[in-house]
């Protein structure tokens, strides 16, 4: 079963969207959220804890969400974390890329909560 | 005045028309460079139909974000436990509906870059035209030097980009 007190964060460049996501995750009953502004912040974070996921934006400044689901995959430490990209992006090459590096699923922006929930099960495993 | 007098103003004359149909060539020649066919052939059309889906999606998040309210409006009070999950359920479709602002936001950018693209030619055509054309350089697309910058492509018009169904088959 997951554990529904494990710590997630949640990257993104656009508050509100921090705050949909955020809202979505505890209404599925999450509790431990935390919320990075782009990439490198969200790096910086996770060398200081242990996130049982992260949800990414894809286009952030200064690093992206495709550099920083990279930086993850190559660090020892870090590599395990589950990794779902949450984006506008939806071209096919984004999707293969990401997938490439190693990103555990893809949501494409809008969505809707039932979405979110399905591809949480996905990564994550029943809840 | 004498017909030395009037046989230099001729040559003066003749001489500041060259000087003119000389800029105007110069001139010509510096705006060419400045042509830029991808602006009128892909960067306005694809602002313009940004501001059509801007315009689309804020209408539907608007419709959504209502229905929900209105929903909402006529929950039936006497049963506290069915209410109370109709009004958390259209709170969780205002929630979602609210997304329009991170894509709208990234459609907006898109439309501002374009915006830019021509105010730096009309800036490019005006020091053309004044004579400070040497500084010019021809109109040509910026390479993107990081790779996956060509990734960065933002939202996709209708019909662009792929639906979430074709990529959880890729993930299934």
């Amino acid at each position: 079963m997951v554990d529904m007190k494990m710590p997630i964060l949640i990257v993104d460049d656009y508050r509100t969207m921090l705050r949909i996501v955020r809202n979505l995750l505890v209404k599925l009953g999450f509790s431990d959220i935390d919320e990075a502004s782009d990439g490198s912040q969200a790096l910086s974070m996770m060398k200081g804890r242990e996130y049982g996921l992260v949800i990414s934006d894809w286009n952030m400044q200064p690093m992206t969400g495709f550099d920083l689901l990279k930086s993850v995959r190559a660090d020892t430490q870090l590599k395990a974390t589950p990794f779902i990209m949450v984006t506008a992006e939806s071209k096919v090459e984004n999707v293969v890329a990401a997938r490439q590096a190693g990103v555990n699923n893809y949501i494409i922006k809008p969505f809707s909560a039932a979405v979110l929930k399905a591809k949480l099960k996905t990564v994550l495993g029943e809840f | 005045m004498g017909p030395d007098d009037a046989s230099a103003r001729v040559r003066k004359l003749t001489q500041e028309c060259v000087d003119i149909v000389r800029t105007i060539l110069v001139a010509r020649r510096e705006m060419g460079k400045l042509h830029d066919p991808s602006l009128r052939e892909i960067h306005l059309p694809r602002a313009s139909e940004e501001i059509g889906a801007i315009l689309a999606l804020t209408e539907s998040a608007t419709n959504d974000i209502m229905l929900a309210a209105e929903d909402m409006m006529s929950v039936d009070f006497k049963n506290p436990e069915l209410a109370a999950e109709i009004v958390n359920d259209q709170c969780m479709k205002i929630f979602e509906a609210c997304s329009f602002q991170d894509i709208t936001g990234q459609r907006i950018s898109s439309v501002l870059k374009t915006l830019q693209l021509v105010e730096k030619k009309i800036e490019d055509l005006e020091g053309a035209w004044s004579g400070a054309s040497s500084s010019i350089q021809p109109a040509a697309e910026a390479a993107p030097v990081d790779p996956d910058a060509a990734l960065l492509n933002g939202p996709a018009l209708e019909g662009e980009g792929i639906q979430q169904d074709d990529i959880d088959r890729l993930f299934a």
